[in-house]
């Protein structure tokens, strides 16, 4: 059988609010296999940030283990936690989060340097993968002279940089209109073709179901599991 | 850990700053740039004073009224005419010059003005010379004849008079007598401006002693044979004066030791200034901790953001440790230059005033005024770059 690349096993999350607990995940349970795209789903304050953030090493969970390339989370330390961030998950998130004061190419090589990858090599490979998302004439461009579209392709583009093994979106369309939007799903889909593993968080039913799989969560918890072959 | 490219990343953000971020680096501007005019300031006041007592020359002793203290210039007589030839009986003892000293009032026209008469033996001229007195710019000097001549130095000549310039024979009414000036002194130099004393009228001895009442001299100036039988002859003109006058009324200086005590009183000066200047330079680390502190707030989600695309809790402490320290050094760039400015300033002022005061930019000051300033800064980053580096990646993207 073949080793899942994430696996989430008996995770729970609290928030311990003194008067009362939050569980925002209780006892979630699943895995995710090399080229797979998955999609989460759910209303709102269902734990799907909580869930991607818990499986890409951001979040630790309060009981249960996240295991990433079969090594645990919990045997890690914050700096180890940083390393595997770093080099095998690619975040991108509702909002962007670039960095407003550096350029198209200096955020995708922020991820490189952090790395310890030299700084010719950096660039090289910011400028390729600019030119793999459609901005190869953007990159001295500033965050705030891009659109909404090319923000995203961007962060997108900072995701890939260090070839990771997964690419986790947290509504990486919520805060686009319907064609860049459309775009950006495109791109994903494409990187899924090319083999890139795709975890991501959507409330709507039709971006969801680009995915091969939808996880369906409510109150922390997974009521239901959706298969699509192959499309 | 991480390449250079550090700099250039805390170059990046430095140079977005906000202007309330630049406002808060004053301090550290204000702080160093004290410390550079300080040190400069000091550094050409040294020079230029040790110039002048180059050109006393080393071999002179001076005698001055009063107890231990150097520069006591209270008029007091305890020195007598007697003491001239008391010290002249020492071996090593090539002169003795008598300044004979007091003050009037002296009148041109309708212009009044307070005078320093200060009386020499015109038989000692070359002596005075040789000390840096008297050189002459214009006219002549003094004869032993002259009784109402006078010599007057060529800035007070041109400036003390509003629009009116004194000159070679004009008559200058001096406590109701007249005088006439005969020639006109250069004071180009410090050590013959006296730092900037202009006011001085030289006359003759006998001038002084008849109608200045100037019995005895103020102080003497004894030329030795040797520049090596200094201290010598200074232990002899103690213990013979004191001998005579039944206590020790007066003070023996010799350039070396009035050197000496300058450079204490500069070296006391130096301490308070410096100590002013490092409340401003604390002043300034206060200031570089606050903007850190509020850069790191406002940067709250790239924080998180950085952490979730790989930065460990260490890369980013060096990020803003690397940020506050360029602050730094930019505000002790900015502070040395300004010191600098500052300083030529003075230099500038006091030259007009005929003070020739030697301005160096040191190298070595520059050094560690620029690498104080980013110690100072590396320092004040810790705290907000550590606060930086604890936060948690999920809360700090959260963060409105
Ligand atoms: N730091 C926190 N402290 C306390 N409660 C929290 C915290 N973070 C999340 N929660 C709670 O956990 C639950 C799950 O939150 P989460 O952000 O995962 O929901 P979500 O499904 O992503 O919602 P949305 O669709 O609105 O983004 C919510 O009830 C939320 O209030
Ligand atoms: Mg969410």
């Amino acid at each position: 059988m073949k080793q899942p690349i994430l696996e989430a096993r008996n995770v729970f999350k609290i928030y311990d609010m003194g008067k009362m607990k939050v569980n925002a995940l209780s006892d979630v349970s699943f895995k995710i296999f090399q080229g797979e795209f998955i999609s989460i789903m759910g209303p709102s304050g269902s734990g799907k940030t909580t869930l991607l953030d818990i499986m890409s090493a951001l979040l630790r969970p309060t009981k249960g283990d996240v295991f990433i390339g079969g090594k645990p989370v919990s045997k890690m330390d914050d700096n180890e936690l940083a390393r595997v961030r770093g080099r095998t998950i690619g975040f991108v998130f509702q909002t962007f989060n670039l960095i407003q004061r550096m350029t198209a190419l200096e955020n995708v090589m922020l991820p490189l340097w952090f790395q310890g990858i030299a700084m010719g090599e950096r660039e090289k490979r910011a400028r390729e993968i600019l030119e793999r998302v459609g901005l190869g004439d953007r990159t001295h461009h500033k965050p705030t002279e891009l659109s909404g579209g090319q923000r995203q392709r961007v962060a997108i583009a900072r995701a890939l940089a260090v070839d990771p093994d997964v690419i986790v979106a947290d509504e990486p369309t919520g805060n686009l209109d319907s064609v860049s939007g459309e775009q950006i799903l495109n791109l994903l889909d494409e990187l899924n073709k090319e083999g890139k593993t795709v975890l991501m968080v959507t409330h709507e039913r039709d971006i969801g179901k680009r995915a091969q799989k939808i996880i369906h969560l409510k109150d922390g918890k997974i009521i239901k599991n959706e298969k699509f072959g192959r499309r | 850990m991480l390449d250079l490219e550090i700099v250039r990343v805390a170059f990046t953000n430095i140079k977005r700053q906000r202007l309330r971020s630049y406002l808060t680096l004053l301090g550290m501007v204000i702080g160093i740039a004290a410390i550079v005019t300080l040190f400069s300031l000091s550094t050409g006041l040294s020079l230029a004073v040790e110039g002048m007592f180059e050109s006393l020359g080393l071999d002179v002793i001076f005698v001055e009224p009063g107890g231990e203290m150097g520069f006591s210039t209270a008029i007091s007589r305890t020195i007598n005419e007697s003491d001239i030839d008391i010290i002249k009986g020492i071996p090593g003892v090539e002169e003795v010059v008598g300044l004979y000293e007091t003050a009037a009032i002296a009148k041109y026209k309708e212009h009044e003005m307070s005078a320093f008469i200060i009386g020499y033996d015109p038989n000692k001229e070359e002596y005075m010379q040789g000390m840096g007195y008297l050189s002459l710019g214009k006219g002549r000097l003094l004869e032993s004849s002259d009784l109402y001549s006078i010599l007057i130095s060529e800035s007070f000549a041109k400036d003390a008079l509003e629009g009116e310039e004194l000159d070679v024979r004009k008559k200058i009414e001096i406590n109701g007598q007249d005088f006439k000036i005969v020639g006109l002194l250069d004071d180009s130099d410090l050590a013959s401006s006296s730092f900037g004393i202009t006011n001085m009228f030289w006359v003759t001895k006998n001038a002084a002693r008849t109608f200045f009442g100037a019995e005895d001299p103020i102080e003497l100036a004894v030329k030795v044979t040797d520049e090596h039988l200094v201290n010598s002859v200074v232990e002899k003109i103690e213990s013979r004066l004191e001998r005579a006058h039944g206590e020790k009324d007066f003070s023996v200086m010799t350039s070396e030791s009035l050197l000496e005590s300058f450079n204490t009183v500069l070296g006391v000066m130096q301490i308070v200034l410096l100590m002013l200047a490092s409340i401003s330079v604390v002043v300034g680390a206060i200031g570089i901790m606050n903007s850190m502190l509020m850069a790191v707030l406002e940067r709250t989600r790239e924080i998180g953001a950085m952490k979730a695309i790989g930065a460990t809790n260490n890369m980013i402490l060096a990020i803003f440790i690397t940020e506050a320290g360029l602050l730094g050094m930019t505000g002790g760039a900015l502070g040395v230059v300004l010191g600098y400015i500052v300083a030529f300033g003075i230099s500038a002022v006091a030259g007009s005033l005929n003070f020739t005061l030697p301005i160096v930019i040191d190298p070595v000051i520059v050094v560690i005024g620029v690498s104080i300033s980013a110690g100072v800064g590396i320092v004040s980053g810790i705290v907000p770059a550590r606060r930086a580096s604890l936060m948690d990646p999920v809360e700090a993207l959260r963060y409105e």
